[in-house]
């Protein structure tokens, strides 16, 4: 695979579509790959026909991301070409043709699913990518996995039991391969993914992928797409280049598509090393900000539950594969429900730009109106969340920290949100320390109600500063935007109440951090059942 | 700069600046040609070829206003702009060619003085591009003198707009029964309406083919028979001058039936303004010819019941805003009425149903269309009887139900009800949804949990399959042998990838004793069959099967001939040509393994004997009819039966809704080999219904503020499914040759009433009595739920305010 050196421009790059090396030649930079494969070829054909709510048209992006091959699905609508230098693509169609006899499409074979080809190319797209994660294990993030799929043709429950039937396939080929690599103490290798037990055409092909290099292309119209590997690059490209748009995932739906027509130049943060890592300490993560949400959710999500929970209900498996932190943030949307999660983890945020760093908290960063803090030429570098074990939380006296986040939205994924709470209590045995209320799509930048967190410190976490918070929240707290779905400033104004009050509800005992479950689901859905049990003799 | 060597290119696409040739090809000039043309750089006299080689795009200009005057239509300055081929009006098309058909009840093609819905086409603007349409657009000069418009079925019904008289269908004497009975319960309410979004593009393209004689049609539709019906009539040409180009839909709620037609003929008006292909767009996603809702039902009821819930008169009016132009809107109010009666023999029921004329626009193109709203309409007259007696809904159904042996035995427009269907339905979903363990367990867990409440419902429903239009209830199918054997079938049907393949293939292999992979069916090709069967409103599926089996019957018949005379060949002279059967790929009297007569063999002789290997299916369901004059008739060639019963669960803290098990018993197809089939139908269904009750919020009355909801937002996501869902498919009772073909299509839709039902049921936990005036509107969208929570405590501490008064100043007298 070529990408060209450093400093050369090139109108050319190559990368793999369904096992084949494709070459792309002066092809827009601001073309996304659906219109590319729908002139490519007729059995592409429905490619065009595009709509990232209705109508996603996903493939499956190998990457390698630091040390670790992954399948990623993503949606071809959203992805530009020049992205695309280096990767992998396999289309339904590829993976149907490359391998018919591979688990997942003979998991598809049957009548059951008839429905348009489209529409099962989603499904068995997105069971492609379920079958290689080694972080599904439970039947719970079924659901997480298919909310791509918006539409009044899916049979759910079909869906549902097939999945089920090829993940638990696969768990059963991860645990005998991890019962094999425990003799040579390489377990652990399994279980992140890091090795490959699988052998099959893809992943062989997967574990080939090298990693992301700099591009510098230069399309027909001679618009520029550079992808540095540095930061120091990533500045100078910035300084020589001061209208050139930055870019991380592309996901923002239609964005790039309005630029068609103009002569804008893309500066990719993907392939830059200090913003695709994510950095651990023992009091803090770094998260890069172009490190994808799912990324990041594989990283912190089993310490920081309230980030996993926020991200089920954020987006689509798709534009969370791609979507990042940094895109997510500079975007400023108004109702987005990471930002009271960022702020009740008393999160903040690096800003780097020619002239040096600074850093801010998250609710600093909202300037109101679709703005933030940030200046011309300035990006954001990392965000960093404070970690809460026990050994960070003792060394400043605190006893336990409780945080959560709540979201309501007209239906559970893919759709703009009614609001959004997030709640975070810091206590030495019942007695508040600190507290963070933050709220999104009430105002037209996420707010944090100061008045009732300055109430909160120092009194006792029981029912009767619940109530009393509650008068103190529906007085200070105004409701200024008009809620999506129709959702009357009254209703909003309701729920600034009532999602403090289910946090309340579901952690009223400052000694346990995990949630009290307040609904039925358990009884009909098995969240936590594995996909596969073991019997250990 | 100099390229890095390149090893490996096994694909590429042509480049966007290709080299130098020497020498152009025919080809390459015409490419040439098409794009100078396309650039307007030159005159605009083509020759046919060059007509043909080039496509423009058709914009149509639509009206801001639901009802306005047109005062002054001036178009000089977008005529001039460089690539705008054509600007029409009304008057720019020929005396009495401005019109739709009878199908569109008198709407004009284009808006000549007066417009009367908000999207009415009002010009059409042909240019090189898109682009230059929409800047042509903005620079037609077109006054409108705006008149207050009529939005909502209140608004008519106080302006008394109608479309035409009531239509009554009355059972027994309602007004003398409604004097007698004790209980008397009245009320109002409102089935908003819901929106069809769709999934592919909505663009039209007509092509003149054939030197102009004829056009060849792409739109994505539901009965492309129509659209070539109205493109030939819009052209002045015959039928058989007009192709349709076949659409993959991904479902029936993939395309609109009505509203690709109107396009259609705007697109062929367009085509022949300027003699080429014109790909007609509307203005945008949101545009009303595009957006196709269903009709949103006012209901009225007066019913007369004892104090057991046992209904013994019931006037029910059904107000239906039929819009301005009544396409089939007239179709959709009989099909409420009709299905008003649900599963209660009412003795005394008198069902008026008047269509409203508003200035807006509406659809008939989604599954269930009229039969949901007339159905619900009933359940929910049924829970408020069950609420003033103070029963349980469920009691106050049982008591309701038609029941065997006793009066009344057909619905009120003289059609059997099998009620024995009913009970049978009942009785099992019941039974598998363990629904008195289940309802003792959730009051068990509702004491416990504050904040969250459950609730469950059963209802059941029947379902009429067939249009009240008779005349589209038919089918025709060609069914051809080939010369190994092997069988191609095609269908007039279009084709919405919904599986009806494999019954169309089961059904032929077993009509014909052959392997299913021997046979190949072909739908969307309506060259050769020119009807097509409407997938909604009719039982398409069932007339298609009926139509094969008369097909193949024809086949069997020729086909045991050649049989006959090949076993008298082999000396079987005994064999009689009835007991000839088709059986696994061999044909015979009494099958053998040892001497067997092959499938492949009578064909093969059949072909040398030539035989007609070629046969048409027809099928129309006989004695069909329904007069709404007399409110009689016997318009469905079936009814389907189904019950379910809905688990729900609310979350007091933010007003979501979660559907936590879902149980059906319902009639599922003929075929025993299509359960996976049927189920699958099934489920799209009952989302369909589930989305239009709990999240698809569609504004109605329309206003004039832009709105803020995408209304796709609102379908139902993966995650919002309910959690579990059980299904029991039963064999459908009663006459074989009349059974449904395809019941779990259209039917279950009605079944989603049961989730609104179980969402009365937690509300009951959250304090909910009938004697609190509140109202839970419809769809229960997060905040309506929340809100009603709201009103139930407001009204609860009033009440109890209230009756404290009296006894506070009782006691301070006393004191």
């Amino acid at each position: 695979m070529g990408c060209g050196k450093q400093g050369v421009m090139q109108s050319w790059f190559t990368f793999e579509l369904d096992g084949e090396m494709c070459r792309v030649e002066r092809e827009s930079s601001l073309g996304t790959l659906a219109s590319f494969l729908a002139r490519l070829d007729p059995c592409f054909s429905h490619f065009a026909e595009h709509d990232p709510l209705l109508a996603p048209r996903l493939v499956v992006m190998g990457t390698l991301e630091g040390d670790r091959h992954r399948f990623r699905i993503v949606d071809a609508g959203l992805l530009l070409m020049p992205m695309l230098a280096d990767r992998q693509i396999w289309t339904p169609e590829g993976i149907r043709n490359a391998e018919p006899e591979h688990p997942v499409n003979l998991a598809f074979q049957e009548g059951s699913f008839e429905c348009s080809g489209e529409r099962l190319d989603t499904i068995l797209a997105l069971t492609f990518e379920g079958y290689y994660r080694p972080d599904l294990r439970r039947q719970g993030q079924v659901n997480d996995q298919y909310d791509a799929i918006v539409t009044r043709t899916a049979h759910v429950p079909a869906i549902r039991e097939t999945a089920v039937q090829v993940f638990a396939s696969t768990e059963q080929l991860r645990h005998e391969a991890a019962r094999k690599a425990e003799r040579s103490g390489e377990e652990s290798t399994v279980w992140t993914g890091k090795k490959d037990i699988f052998g099959d055409r893809f992943t062989r092909q997967l574990f080939r992928l090298p990693e992301g290099r700099a591009l510098q292309y230069v399309d027909g119209r001679k618009r520029r797409f550079f992808r540095p590997e540095t930061i120091v690059d990533l500045i100078k490209l910035n300084r020589e280049y001061p209208a050139a748009a930055y870019i991380a995932g592309g996901t923002g739906p239609g964005r790039f598509a309005l630029l068609e027509d103009t002569a804008v130049d893309l500066i990719s943060l993907e392939a830059v090393k200090e913003l695709t890592s994510i950095l651990t300490t023992e009091d803090h993560w770094e998260i890069g900000s172009a490190v994808s949400l799912t990324q990041t959710a594989e990283s912190i999500g089993r310490e920081c539950l309230a980030f996993n929970k926020a991200l089920r209900r954020f987006a689509s498996r798709p534009v969370r594969n791609r979507a990042t932190l940094g895109g997510y943030l500079a975007t400023a949307w108004a109702s987005g429900q990471l930002a009271p999660l960022l702020m009740a983890l008393n999160a903040r945020i690096r800003l780097i730009s020619a002239d040096g760093e600074r850093d801010a908290p998250v609710s600093q960063f909202y300037a109101g109106k679709g703005r933030t803090i940030l200046q011309p030429g300035e990006i954001i570098r990392s965000i960093l969340i404070p970690r809460t074990t026990e050994h960070a939380l003792s060394t400043r006296g605190i006893t336990s920290r409780l945080c959560d986040v709540y979201t309501v939205a007209p239906r559970r994924t893919g759709c703009e949100p009614y609001a959004t709470g997030g709640f975070a209590l810091e206590l030495r045995d019942r007695r508040i320390t600190k507290a963070w209320l933050a709220y999104s799509g009430i105002a037209d930048a996420p707010v944090r109600a100061r008045e009732a967190e300055d109430f909160l410190a120092g009194k006792n976490w029981d029912e009767s500063t619940l109530i009393e918070t509650l008068a103190i929240l529906n007085r200070s707290v105004d409701v200024t935007a008009p809620g999506a779905g129709g959702a009357s400033p009254g209703y909003l104004k309701q729920l600034v109440g009532t999602l403090f009050q289910k946090f309340y509800h579901q952690h009223p005992r400052p000694e346990s951090v995990r949630p009290e479950s307040l609904t039925a689901t358990g009884e009909f859905a098995k969240l936590d059942e594995p996909f596969f049990h073991t019997t250990h003799v | 700069m100099s390229e890095p060597e390149d090893p490996f290119s096994p694909f590429r696409l042509p480049s966007a600046t290709p080299a130098k040739q020497t020498r152009e090809t025919f080809g390459e000039r015409l490419r040439r040609r098409r794009e100078q043309l396309a650039q307007g750089d030159e005159s605009k006299a083509l020759s046919s070829w060059q007509a043909r080689a080039r496509v423009l795009t058709a914009l149509v200009v639509e009206s801001p206003h639901p009802r306005a005057s047109i005062v002054r239509c001036q178009a000089g300055e977008a005529r001039r702009l460089a690539g705008v081929e054509a600007v029409l009006f009304a008057d720019d098309i020929p005396p009495f060619r401005n019109a739709l058909g009878q199908e569109f009840s008198g709407e004009p093609l284009l808006a000549e003085d007066e417009v009367h819905y908000r999207g009415q086409p009002v010009a059409l603007i042909v240019a090189r591009d898109e682009a230059t349409c929409r800047e042509a657009a903005a620079k037609l000069e077109i006054e409108y003198h705006i008149s207050p418009g009529i939005l909502s079925i209140d608004h008519a019904l106080a302006m008394m707009s109608f479309h035409e008289a009531p239509r009554v269908c009355e059972r027994g004497k309602v007004t003398p029964a409604l004097a007698t009975d004790t209980h008397r319960s009245l009320g109002a309410f409102l089935i908003p309406p819901q929106q069809a979004p769709l999934t592919g593009s909505t663009e039209v393209r007509v092509t003149p083919v054939r030197g102009g004689r004829g056009y060849s049609v792409k739109a994505r539709a539901l009965s492309p028979a129509l659209i070539r019906t109205a493109v030939a009539r819009t052209a002045d040409i015959p039928e058989s001058e007009v192709q349709l180009e076949p659409v993959g839909l991904a479902g029936v709620t993939d395309a609109l039936e009505l509203e690709p037609v109107r396009l259609a003929m705007l697109a062929t008006r367009a085509a022949m303004a300027c003699g080429t292909a014109v790909v007609l767009k509307v203005s945008g996603p949101d545009s009303p010819l595009i957006r196709g809702q269903r009709h949103p039902v006012k209901v009225e009821f007066d019913a007369a019941h004892d104090a057991e819930g046992r209904i013994s008169a019931l006037d029910l009016k059904l107000h239906v805003d039929g819009g301005f132009y009544a396409m089939d809107s007239t179709t959709v109010m009989d099909r409420a009425a009709l299905h008003a009666d649900s599963v209660y023999g009412i003795g005394h029921f008198r069902i008026t149903s008047q269509l409203c004329r508003t200035h807006r626009i509406t659809s008939s193109s989604l599954p269930a269309e009229g039969s949901a709203q007339g159905a619900w309409a009933m359940e929910e007259i049924i829970r408020r009887v069950a609420s003033a007696v103070g029963k349980t809904p469920r009691e106050v159904r049982e008591k309701n139900f038609y029941t065997e042996g006793a009066e009344p035995k057909t619905a009120p427009y003289g059609q059997p009800v099998q009620a024995a269907s009913i009970s049978r339905v009942w009785n099992q979903v019941l039974r598998r949804s363990d629904f008195d363990t289940r309802i003792a367990a959730i009051e068990k867990w509702n004491r416990k949990n504050h904040y969250h409440k459950r609730g469950i419902a059963v209802v059941t429903t029947k379902f009429g399959l067939g249009d009240p239009r008779p005349e589209r209830d038919a089918a025709a199918v060609l069914v051809q042998i080939l010369a190994d054997g092997s069988v191609l079938v095609r269908v007039g049907l279009v084709d919405v990838n919904d599986g009806f393949r494999g019954q169309i293939r089961e059904e032929v292999a077993h009509r014909l004793g052959i392997e299913e992979e021997a046979i190949r069916v072909i739908l969307n090709d309506f060259d050769v069959l020119p009807r097509s069967t409407p997938v909604i409103g009719a039982d398409a599926c069932g007339l298609v099967l009926r139509a094969i089996a008369d097909a193949c019957k024809r086949l069997q018949g020729r086909l045991r001939e050649v049989a006959l005379q090949l076993f008298a060949a082999r000396g079987q002279t005994e064999v009689e040509i009835e007991a000839i059967r088709f059986v696994d790929g061999l044909v015979g009297p009494d099958i053998s393994p040892t001497h067997p007569l092959y499938f492949r063999e009578v064909i093969e002789g059949a072909w040398r004997k030539r035989v007609n290997l070629v046969e048409t299916g027809y099928h129309r369901t006989p004695n069909l009819w329904w007069d709404h004059e007399l409110g009689a008739g016997w318009p469905f060639s079936a009814f389907t039966y189904a019950a379910a019963v809905a688990e729900v669960q609310i979350d007091a803290f933010t007003g979501e809704v979660q559907v936590l098990r879902v149980d059906f018993a319902h009639e599922g197809s003929p075929s025993p080999d299509q359960g996976d089939r049927d189920f699958a139908q099934l489920m799209r269904a009952f989302t369909l219904g589930s989305g239009w009750l709990l999240s698809e919020s569609v504004p109605y009355p329309e206003t004039d503020e832009p709105g803020l909801f995408h209304v796709a937002e609102g379908v139902p996501g993966f995650a919002d499914a309910p959690f579990q869902v059980v299904a029991d498919r039963l064999r459908p009772l009663g006459d074989p040759g009349a059974l449904p073909g395809d019941p779990c299509a259209e039917a279950p839709v009605l079944l989603a009433s049961c989730i609104r039902e179980a969402l009365w049921d937690a509300l009951r936990a959250f304090g909910m009595k009938p004697e609190l005036k509140i109202d839970l509107p419809l769809p229960s969208t997060p905040p309506a739920v929340l809100g009603t929570l709201r009103e139930i405590s407001r009204q609860i501490r009033e009440g109890d305010a209230t009756s404290r008064r009296p006894a506070a100043k009782a006691a301070s007298e006393a004191g």
